[in-house]
Parts: C-alpha cells; sequence; structure tokens
C-alpha cells in the first residue's frame, strides 16, 4: 500500500519535477517550494474593501509559499461584463473570482479555450473538489455545461435558510390574547387564518388605548421575488407558487405556468377580500425594504404594529439588535391547507441547495495546476471555516461540548451571535471564493434551545415548513450554449415577471376587477402580448430538460 | 502678391499663417474643447453601429452579425412601446409645462420690496439642485408614507383621508413634475435672473415716466427683454425631450404605479443592462431612436420659433 502511495506520488511529482517547481502532493501545503504568483482579479465591494491586505489571505500566502498578486475591480453590477471584456482582450489574470449567472458566456469563452476545462486538473490535483463531485451528483450536474466541461469552481450551500420563501411570523404574544379570549389554535385553514386576522384588527392588541394602530399582515412586495410579499405565503393555500419565477415543473416534466390557472384567479380574489376588509395592506406594495423592517422590528413589545410579518427569513422582517426576544416572540407558522382539499398542505422550495458557478482559471495561467490547489483548499470544511459564513475562530464561533449538534452528536459548532468580518479579517464567501457547505456540516451547529442566535432560528424556521415542502424541479444552473436564446429568455424573463407582479397588484387592491372576466382576460391577452407562449416554448431548451 | 479670381481664397492662403501667428493662444485655448468634442462625442458615434448588429463582446464591433433594423422593429413591437412612449411623454411635456415658472419666480425675485429678502429667497430656493437625486426620492418617500407622511398629515389636517400616494397611477406624474420643481425650480430661474439684469435699466425708466404699472414693465419690457433667452433655453430643452434620467423614476417605482411610471429609459435599462444576459444591441437601438425622436424636435421647435419670434438657436 506504501509503496503504491510512494508510486502514485512519484508518478504525481514527475510532471511537475520537469517543470524545474516542485508542486506538492494533493492536499499538502505548502503547494510550491520555491517563490510562484499568481495573478487573481477579484472584486471589491461591501463585503470586502480590499482582499491585499485580508488577513486570512495573508496567512493562506504563507501556508500555501504561492504570493497573490491582486487585481482588483469594482462591483458596479457588472461584473460579469468586465470578465468579458478581460478575456477579450487576452491580457488575463491567472483566476477571475466572481460568480456568474452567464453561462453561455463561460462555455463561449471555454469552448474557445481562453477559460481551462477543470475536468482533468480537478482528477488530478484536487482533494476536494474531486471529492465533492464524486459525492455529490447533484453538483456534478448543476456544476457540468453542455459539452462535458466544468469550466469553473462552486459555492454551494445545503444551509436551508434560503430554500423556501414564502414565510410568515406571527407574533406570538398577540397570538395568545388571541387563543386565550377564543380558544384557537395556530390557524391551519383559510378560514382559521382570516378570523385571526380579523381578531388582530379589531382589537387593541399592543395595549396602547387605541385599537386602530394595528396592523394585522405586512410584507414587502419590493422584495417579492425572494418571498417578501404577504400574497405568497396565501397563494400556497390555493397552488404552489413559485414567487420567483410563477412556474414550476412537476415530477412528470410538464412546465406549469402559475400566474394564469384557475386556482391563482381564486387565490386573487380571496386576497382581495382580505383587503377589501383591511385586513391586507396596501403599504406591502409600497414601502421600500428598510422602511418595512422600521415598521415590523419594534424596539418594545408595545410600540408592535404588526402582527403577522411576512418575509423569506427572519432577518428580512426583524433583527436582534433592535428587539432582542425577535426570534422567541415572532414564530414561523407552517403552510395553511389548500382550499379545495384539506389533505394537501404545501409550500414552495426551490432546491435542496444551491449551486452557484464561480471562479474560473484562464488559458494564460501557466500552471493551472497550481491555481486548482490554490482554489481547491478553499472547499474544505477548514478552508470554509475561514470565510465569514463562519467568521473568526473564538470570536464567532466555536466547537463545544455544551449543547449536541442539530444531528445530535457533540461535539458541536457554538455559533455566537454576532457576527464580525471587522477590519478585513477573514474571507468573504460571497465574492467568488469557492465554498462547499454541507448539510452535515450545518447538522453541527449546537442546538441550544434557550439560544435566541440567527442560524439556529432560521434553522427552526425552516424545519416548520420543510414537512410541506414541494420542489419545483427547476435545475439551480442552466447551461445553456446558445448566447440568443439565452438573451431572449431573461428578456423575457424579466418582463413577464414585472408584469405578473403588477397584475396582482391591480388585481388585489381592486384596481382591477378579478371577479370580473372580461379584466381577467385583459390580464391573460396582456401576458400573451408580451410573449408568454414564446417564453414556454424556449424555456425546455434554456433548462436543458 | 498677385491678386487671383477669388480674393477671399487668396487673403485665407496668404491669412492663415499670420492668423496663426496673431492668434495661437487662441486657436490652442479653442483646441481643448473641440478633441474633447471629438473624442468623447464624435469617436463613440462610431459604436453606435451596433444598434444594427447582433453585437457580441467576443467578436467587436466590426465582427458581429449584421442584421439591419431587427432591434428597432422589435421595440416597435414589443408590447411596452406604447406604454413607455406615452409615460416618458406625459412625464416631460408636463415637466417643460413647468418651465415657465422659472421666469415668473425670476420676476418675483427682481421686484421683491426687501433686497435681502430676495437674496435669502434666492439662495434658499436653488440649495435643493444640490441634493442627489436619492436622497430627494428618500425625502419624496418619506413624505408621501401614509402612516407618518408630511404630505398625509396635512391632508388629514384639513379633514381629508390618507392614502398610499406613491402607489396611485394617477398621482405618479404629479409627484415626479412637482417634486422636480421644487427641486430645481431655484437653479433654473438664475440663468433669468441674470437675463433680467441685462435689461436696459433706461427702458424701464422711460416706461416709469410714461406711467406704466409694475405690470405693465413687467409685460412690455422685463418679458420681450429675456424672450431670447427664454427661447433658446426651451428650444434645448425641447431638444432633449425623450431623454429623462431614469434613476429618479426607477427610485420612486413600485408595482403599483408602474403603469405610469414605465418610460424608455427605465425599460432600456432594465432590458439591456440589468438583465443576466445584457442585450447591447437593443438598448442601442432604442437609444438610438430616442435620439433621432430628439433630433428632429430639436429642428421642428427651432424652425418654429424662427419664424414665430425671429430667435433661434442657429
Amino acid at each position: 500500500m506504501k509503496k503504491l502511495l510512494a508510486l502514485v506520488l512519484v508518478l504525481l511529482m514527475m510532471p511537475a519535477a520537469s517543470l524545474a517547481l516542485t508542486i506538492s502532493g494533493v492536499n499538502e501545503f505548502p503547494i510550491v517550494d520555491e517563490p510562484y504568483e499568481l495573478t487573481i482579479m477579484a472584486v471589491v465591494n461591501a463585503n470586502v474593501d480590499t482582499w491585499k491586505d485580508n488577513e486570512t489571505m495573508k496567512w493562506y500566502e504563507e501556508k500555501t509559499g504561492v504570493k497573490v498578486n491582486w487585481i482588483e475591480i469594482a462591483d458596479g453590477g457588472d461584473v460579469a461584463n468586465q470578465a468579458r471584456l478581460t478575456l477579450i482582450s487576452g491580457d488575463t489574470p491567472d483566476i477571475f473570482m466572481w460568480w456568474f449567472a452567464d453561462t453561455s458566456m463561460i462555455q463561449t469563452f471555454g469552448s474557445e479555450g481562453s477559460i481551462v476545462a477543470l475536468n482533468d486538473y480537478i482528477d488530478q490535483y484536487s482533494y476536494n473538489a474531486k471529492k465533492q463531485l464524486e459525492e455529490d451528483e447533484y453538483l456534478r450536474k448543476m456544476i457540468t455545461s453542455t459539452d462535458g466541461n466544468i469550466y469553473t469552481f462552486w459555492r454551494v450551500q445545503y444551509n436551508p435558510n434560503e430554500m423556501i420563501w414564502n414565510k410568515q411570523f406571527l407574533f406570538m404574544p398577540w397570538f395568545e390574547k388571541y387563543s386565550e379570549a377564543t380558544g384557537a389554535g395556530i390557524p391551519e385553514t383559510l378560514e382559521e387564518y382570516r378570523a385571526m386576522l380579523e381578531y388582530f384588527r379589531d382589537n387593541d392588541m399592543n395595549g396602547n388605548g387605541d385599537n386602530t394602530d394595528e396592523i394585522p399582515l405586512l410584507g414587502n412586495a419590493t422584495a417579492a421575488i425572494e418571498g417578501g410579499s404577504s400574497m405568497g405565503y396565501i397563494m400556497n393555500a390555493f397552488q404552489l407558487w413559485n414567487c420567483h419565477d410563477y412556474y414550476h415543473i412537476t415530477d412528470e416534466g410538464e412546465i406549469i405556468f402559475e400566474a394564469i390557472t384557475p386556482e391563482y384567479r381564486d387565490g386573487l380574489s380571496w386576497i382581495n377580500k382580505l383587503y377589501e376588509d383591511g385586513l391586507y395592506s396596501e403599504e406591502d406594495f409600497i414601502l421600500t425594504l428598510n422602511d418595512y423592517r422600521a415598521i415590523v422590528n419594534a424596539a418594545s413589545p408595545e410600540n408592535i404594529v404588526v402582527g403577522l410579518a411576512a418575509a423569506p427569513f427572519y432577518m428580512r422582517a426583524v433583527t436582534q439588535s433592535i428587539y432582542n426576544r425577535a426570534y422567541i416572540d415572532f414564530q414561523a407558522i407552517p403552510p395553511l391547507k389548500n382550499y379545495k382539499d384539506e389533505n394537501v398542505r404545501e409550500t414552495y422550495m426551490r432546491a435542496d441547495g444551491m449551486v452557484y458557478p464561480q471562479t474560473f482559471i484562464c488559458s494564460t495561467c501557466e500552471h493551472p495546476e497550481i491555481a486548482v490547489k490554490w482554489l481547491d483548499y478553499w472547499l474544505s470544511e477548514e478552508g470554509l471555516m475561514r470565510t465569514d459564513r463562519f467568521g473568526i475562530e473564538g470570536v464567532d464561533w466555536e466547537w463545544s461540548d455544551k449543547f449536541p449538534g442539530l444531528d445530535g452528536e457533540k461535539p458541536s459548532i457554538e455559533i455566537h451571535s454576532t457576527l464580525s468580518n471587522a477590519g478585513n479579517t477573514t474571507v468573504p464567501a460571497c465574492t467568488g471564493v469557492p465554498i462547499y457547505y454541507s448539510h452535515e456540516l450545518f447538522l453541527k451547529t449546537a442546538n441550544d434551545p434557550d439560544s435566541v442566535n440567527r442560524v439556529l432560528n432560521e434553522y427552526r424556521s425552516h424545519e416548520a415548513y420543510a414537512p410541506y415542502a414541494v420542489k419545483g424541479n427547476i435545475p439551480q444552473v442552466f447551461w445553456c450554449s446558445d448566447e440568443d436564446i439565452l438573451a431572449e429568455y431573461s428578456e423575457l424573463n424579466t418582463t413577464i415577471g414585472e408584469y405578473v407582479r403588477a397584475g396582482y397588484a391591480s388585481f388585489i387592491l381592486g384596481n382591477t376587477d378579478i371577479d370580473n372576466d372580461a379584466d381577467w382576460q385583459a390580464y391573460l391577452d396582456g401576458l400573451e402580448g408580451i410573449g408568454l407562449s414564446r417564453y414556454l416554448e424556449i424555456l425546455p431548451t434554456v433548462l436543458g430538460l | 502678391m498677385s491678386l487671383g479670381k477669388n480674393p477671399k481664397a487668396t487673403r485665407l492662403r496668404g491669412g492663415w499663417g499670420r492668423e496663426w501667428k496673431k492668434y495661437r493662444e487662441l486657436y490652442l485655448l479653442f483646441a481643448i474643447p473641440l478633441i474633447i468634442l471629438i473624442l468623447f462625442k464624435y469617436i463613440p458615434m462610431y459604436g453606435a453601429q451596433i444598434a444594427f448588429r447582433n453585437y457580441k463582446p467576443t467578436k467587436g464591433v466590426l465582427g458581429s452579425d449584421w442584421v439591419g433594423m431587427k432591434y428597432f422593429i422589435k421595440f416597435f413591437e414589443s408590447a411596452y412601446f406604447k406604454t413607455t412612449i406615452t409615460n416618458t411623454l406625459v412625464l416631460n411635456l408636463y415637466t417643460l409645462a413647468t418651465f415657465p415658472l422659472g421666469v415668473i419666480f425670476a420676476l418675483m425675485l427682481k421686484y421683491a420690496p426687501l433686497r435681502r429678502f430676495g437674496k435669502t429667497v434666492q439662495m434658499v430656493s436653488y440649495a435643493p439642485h444640490f441634493i442627489s437625486t436619492v436622497v430627494v426620492c428618500g425625502l419624496v418617500t418619506l413624505f408621501m408614507n401614509s402612516r407618518i407622511g408630511m404630505v398625509n398629515k396635512v391632508i388629514e389636517l384639513f379633514g381629508g383621508t390618507a392614502a398610499n400616494w406613491l402607489g396611485r397611477t394617477g398621482a405618479f406624474k404629479h409627484i415626479y413634475v412637482w417634486s422636480d420643481v421644487w427641486q430645481h425650480l431655484g437653479f433654473n430661474s438664475v440663468i433669468f435672473i441674470s437675463a433680467l439684469a441685462g435689461v436696459s435699466s433706461e427702458l424701464h425708466e422711460a416706461a416709469v415716466v410714461d406711467g406704466a404699472s409694475l405690470l405693465q414693465r413687467i409685460f412690455h419690457v422685463d418679458i420681450p427683454g429675456i424672450a431670447p433667452t427664454f427661447i433658446i433655453m426651451l428650444i434645448l430643452r425641447v431638444g432633449s425631450l425623450m431623454n429623462i434620467g431614469y434613476e429618479k423614476v426607477l427610485m420612486l417605482q413600485n408595482d403599483l404605479n408602474r403603469g405610469a411610471s414605465e418610460i424608455i429609459s427605465t425599460y432600456t435599462y432594465k432590458i439591456a443592462l440589468q438583465s443576466q444576459v445584457p442585450q447591447y444591441s437593443y438598448a442601442a437601438a432604442i437609444g438610438l431612436f430616442t435620439s433621432l425622436v430628439n433630433l428632429i424636435l430639436l429642428f421642428g421647435v427651432n424652425r418654429a420659433t424662427k419664424s414665430l419670434s425671429g430667435s433661434s438657436l442657429w
């Protein structure tokens, strides 16, 4: 066995030795024995003010023996374009670090050879990347382009926080008053839900002597595509509602566009009645995210005016830093039963985890194997825990035996409630550094029953919904080599989305009458006018179905 | 020096060298704006051809496929064509209608009884011009807020009912235009104030001697005096009729008022630049189209004012 290992190592080192630069074995550090320099183009934004002086990167330079020449570019919302121009100019860095939604760009430059195909390099030189591709079928599928090559590294997150969008958080002190007065439990049906909202509307819930300042239900529709609007939660009781793209794919492979169905119309009609009876706030559609949070997030219970807050996760509605019982007093309530069939209770879920293609190696890189090894480390658990997902060990988190993890085992990761990236110390995880946050690692989070920390509460709110979650089968990353189709898709996706949102706002607020067939038909015709049929026609091509 | 058939040409040939020697500092000074104009206004026009091509950054401007009028037709046939054009025109014409307010304001300042009061008002009124659009939009959103907004508090004071004004399609243009007036009125009147200062005081004295009242002096001395300035400013303004900054509209936009607030530039911004796959050619085509309309309007208004009042840009 030892001999075999030695042989493998020797074989691995042979090509490296011929370059007069010794490259370490798989997963061994330092990577090089003599000074080597990598040029990395990276983005600076709110998460990182400079890469040059980042403490963790300085430490990593010592660990690897690779000196990095950082080329920093600003995040003007147009990084993909800068990448494109850099690639065209031919004056490329060794590594370009950022995430890319435009897969056609990666594939175009990949097939031209400007971006290095990583398959062989990963196979030969990486440890974590290779392991992850072997073990994680989903990741392999998502990250492989249509020509079979892998051109980018990845950011994978199996933490459940962002997987279910349409949640609502109930202010428990109000609910307890309501429950005492009427004997009702947490609402399970639309009728019970409505009854609770009516009680909130009619009574002086916060006890300030004014029974008109209560807002029974408030959301934030400016973030509707991320589950901020109140209507998404309710709509899930009528049909599965993907608030981001308005379609889902059934297990049989059929594409269902949700914003034209009779169930959708029933749902809007029901919500319209909520609005007419003062149970659904018009402000939902107007408030900016900050204004919304300012209303929900009062500093003390008697100033709370919102009974039920819609948000995809806690941070979008309340934070502990303003209302210190926020994560205790606000509790996620499970989805409601379907209006037709009370055995059906569902909510839309995107996928098990998020996969982002990010960070590629350019063909001008002299030693792609060094670049691969440099990036590979960050995919390890150790690498991940040096990013700002966790923060600094001992300050933001630590391994401890105090509580079992969510998986029931010790030691677990005890997270201190603050997360600091003060002084540019940790590596920001959302700026292109490859990371892999596995579900197993997530379950190592200490399950402290009294804790009010962010991660735990987001997990618990997710748990309230998870049993009812139905996945929409939309691939998280779609590889499409046809740039024109992708551009057309992107345009239709934007315009149709805006049309749908403006449409339901208008129906809910009664500007157009949902129960009037002419208005409904006009809405459908308008949707057709901006190209719904064409959209549904090109979807299978774009999604690679 | 012989006298040829064209004495002017001869004078030029002989004169250039002398002129250059005599005025070279002036020519050098003139060269700076000229070069800037060529560099930043004329050379980029070369890139406008991507409106007729299916521009791919990978292929470059000349290498991209020629598609002719495809993107123009796409825009004309788009479901948003009518709405965006209408909204752009409504917002712009409405703003244009408030243009004379600058003159009225300047006149009021000129005849303010206390000189110091006039100066203070002028100072205070043009201060908002220097507030950035983001901040102005933040202020507007707060003022319009249905719970704590100043506007609604005032309305309630007079017995009205509070409403989400930013969510009303019909209210959008008023909010947009009048907040614009508030922000830029003072600054826009500066040029008229200086034009008024240039009106000959002899004319005023003559009018006073003839027994003209204040209003008569305004109508028969001041207004004719600043009419050329006014007309030139108006022509320039009409020349950018189809152009409207997208920032303010975009920041005041929400799902409820989109019917009134989707204008050409916000639409272009969303389709072409904000989208995951940017469509440069489509954006360029829309941009070129609006520029063309602006150019036609500019010529039209220029000709109209020339024949009506005799003053014009050229």
